[in-house]
């Protein structure tokens, strides 16, 4: 079994101190992961919610 | 195998299709995401060179892949859709062509970040770098494209084109660092031995990143498809009985279809 490489938080934190290298790679996939994801749900919603509207409005007529 | 790539060819398919895998993927995805970052962040051992600078490995690689994964898919789609004039092709370039450049930013911005430390340069016009970047230009192009051209059959066309065009550029970036003398180092080779410079236990993580990396890459081409069929189809009946069917769930983004 792989063992964890570090002895406390703190050490982790730092990366053997590459922090400021290694923090802001895994952030930006953070963002990479959300802009995948997000937009296209955010706009799924707006989309389903606008045809239904025109939907339901041409039953109306 | 080939009547069900055939029923993938049809909007409505791909649409129900990709609701009933959407859960799956999710799970698997995020699973290989999170035991792939918790093990190369915390329990690879550090490279006896660049210490615990190299963890940006397990983004930056399939950053890079999914950089070349996601053109060769749209080169694919591109094929397709000027031989066979297969509609759906043209949704799926479109959608994946925001998930490649994104990646390639990801690729280029790791990349970056590595070269400080290890390069003494965050940049460098050498060939490796040069052809990444213009890849991105690429993909933006693309894009661009797209959006500039107002009649949709002309602007698929010109992507399409364009994309094959811009196929040059890949077996650019892959043999850069064999036919120039770069800055960048070429492809490790994937040992088994514990004895060798890039054993097991530094490779099996990025394994786990990199499936993960191809999982979330189709989460996003079934969703951005996803939206662009409803889109294209809102005038037909099947997206009509879809919507305002009583048990009708398509604006859930797990899209669990309890209907299909």
């Amino acid at each position: 079994m792989p063992e964890f490489q570090f002895n406390s938080l703190a050490e982790l934190l730092n990366m053997g101190g590459y922090a400021q290298y290694v923090w802001p790679v895994y952030l930006f996939f953070l963002l990479f992961f959300l802009v995948t994801v997000v937009p296209p749900a955010y706009s799924r919603r707006k989309i389903v919610k606008q045809i239904k509207a025109r939907l339901r409005r041409e039953e109306n007529q | 195998m080939w009547q069900w790539l055939y029923k993938l060819g049809s909007p409505k398919w791909f649409y129900t299709i990709g609701n009933r895998v959407l859960p799956w993927l999710w799970s698997i995805t995020g699973l290989l995401l999170v035991v792939g970052i918790i093990w190369g962040l915390g329990f690879s051992p550090p490279d006896y060179q660049m210490g615990d600078n190299y963890r940006i490995i397990y983004l930056h690689v399939p950053a890079a892949g999914l950089m070349k994964g996601s053109f060769y898919m749209m080169a694919l789609c591109s094929a397709a859709l000027l031989i066979w004039k297969i509609k759906m092709a043209d949704i799926v370039a479109k959608a994946v062509a925001p998930i490649g450049a994104m990646a390639t930013l990801l690729m280029l911005v790791s990349g970056s970040l590595w070269g400080i430390p290890t390069w003494g340069t965050w940049w460098i016009w050498d060939a490796r770098l040069t052809s990444s970047l213009l890849q991105f230009f690429i993909f933006v192009g693309i894009i661009a494209l797209r959006s500039a051209i107002e009649s949709r059959d002309s602007a698929a066309k010109a992507c399409a084109v364009l994309t094959l065009v811009g196929l040059v550029n890949i077996p650019i970036i892959e043999y850069s660092v064999e036919w120039w003398n770069t800055l960048h180092q070429g492809a490790s080779d994937l040992s088994l031995r514990d004895s060798s410079a890039n054993p097991p236990e530094i490779w099996i993580p990025a394994f786990f990143t990199g499936f993960g990396f191809i999982g979330l890459f189709f989460i996003g081409l079934i969703l951005r498809s996803q939206n662009e069929i409803l889109l294209r189809e809102r005038r037909s009946q099947w997206v009509k009985d879809l919507l305002l069917g009583d048990n009708a769930k398509a604006d859930t983004v797990s899209g669990i279809d309890t209907n299909a």
